[in-house]
């Protein structure tokens, strides 16, 4: 049950809107800034750090921080795992250097405790961080679609979309095993931005002011240039 | 993991979607085995939100005047140190009672036992 493969894909994400669930929280109104980007009137229960609104509770805000440390921890972990997966393949007579399929590895280390553990505790480290994530916007859908719906309604323009647009089927796949993958749940903007910080910080790097997509642009936009 | 409920009654506009079957994948050899390294990394999250929360009380406190150092010297007074223990045990038996289980009876024997 090995063969499976997540594509990290740096894909820009959508902003979230925190809205009327909290009114008995302490709660800032935000003024439209060039550095959110939050609408006029938008509400942040626990207000922005930089571009990045804070999670809206505490509690999310500490769990999330577990599973992206968590997943830290596993990505330098993986090396020991890799070693094994070498050492198990040289066992099998094959140079750990070589490219093999799937097909033909699998066999050999799929059985093997550490690959095992490695893989158990990867997915199911990202399934409870989309699962937090999406467990409180599920259960507080209602404010954050009337929070979407005020944004919407605020102007200046208007965005329509397609209702009849067919949906291509490579995009109906859980990427990443994202509950419901990027079309099938309300708010699989809002997890996903959240959700794949914690990618970022077990991959490559800090991307909560989303550094690592305005490193991208700048250095695309330096290579254009010379 | 389960998904759970979307609390509204506004309209939405979700496509249908293709799931994985990743809810049905064993790393392991045994889905319990798997099942419980999920359990345990959900509830590594539960215990580092409470130790998150407490260092956030800490500080506020802190601000207020109760300091660190107070907080790591303070005496306990013999009946809360009784009170405390007491739980501290609770904890202890619910969390390591079930390392003590024998379980030897697989799943698919036949029910032998008798009225005592």
């Amino acid at each position: 049950m090995l063969d499976r493969r997540s594509l990290f894909a740096a894909t820009a994400a959508v902003g979230s809107f925190v809205g009327a669930a909290f009114g008995s929280r302490k709660a800032n109104a935000a003024t439209h800034t060039s550095v959110n980007l939050t609408p006029k009137g938008d509400l942040e229960p626990r207000g922005s750090n930089g571009r990045l609104e804070r999670l809206p509770t505490l509690d999310l805000e500490s769990k999330h921080d577990f599973v992206s440390g968590f997943r830290t921890w596993h990505n330098k972990s993986n090396r020991a795992v890799s070693q094994r997966v070498e050492k198990i393949l040289t066992e099998n007579g094959l140079d750990p250097k070589g490219k093999y399929s799937m097909e033909k590895v699998l066999p050999m280390i799929e059985n093997d405790h550490m690959v095992g553990t490695s893989g158990r505790t990867w997915i199911s480290n990202q399934q409870v961080t989309w699962k937090i994530l999406q467990d409180h916007f599920h259960e507080n859908a209602d404010a954050y679609i009337a929070e979407m719906e005020a944004a919407d309604n605020d102007g200046p323009g208007t965005l329509e979309l397609n209702p009849d647009m067919e949906i291509p089927k490579y995009t109906k796949h859980e990427i990443h095993i994202q509950p419901g993958g990027y079309v099938g749940d309300e708010f699989a903007g809002h997890v996903y931005h959240y959700g794949t910080n914690s990618f970022y910080v077990g991959a490559i790097g800090d991307n909560e002011q989303d550094q690592i997509h305005i490193g991208t642009i700048a250095y695309q936009c330096q290579k254009t240039v010379l | 993991m389960a998904t759970s409920k979307l609390k509204t009654d506004r309209p939405t506009y979700a496509s249908d979607f293709i799931p994985s079957d990743v809810e049905r994948a064993v790393f392991l050899g045994n889905p319990v085995l798997d099942n419980m390294m999920t359990s345990l990394i959900a509830l590594g999250a539960e215990v580092w939100s409470n130790r998150r929360r407490m260092k956030v009380v800490e500080a506020l406190l802190a601000e207020k005047g109760v300091t660190a150092e107070m907080i790591e010297t303070y005496m306990p007074t013999a009946e809360q140190d009784a009170e405390w223990q007491k739980d501290r045990d609770r904890f202890i038996d619910l969390t390591y009672s079930p390392l003590l289980r024998e379980g030897d009876l697989p799943v698919s024997a036949a029910f032998t036992r008798e009225n005592k």
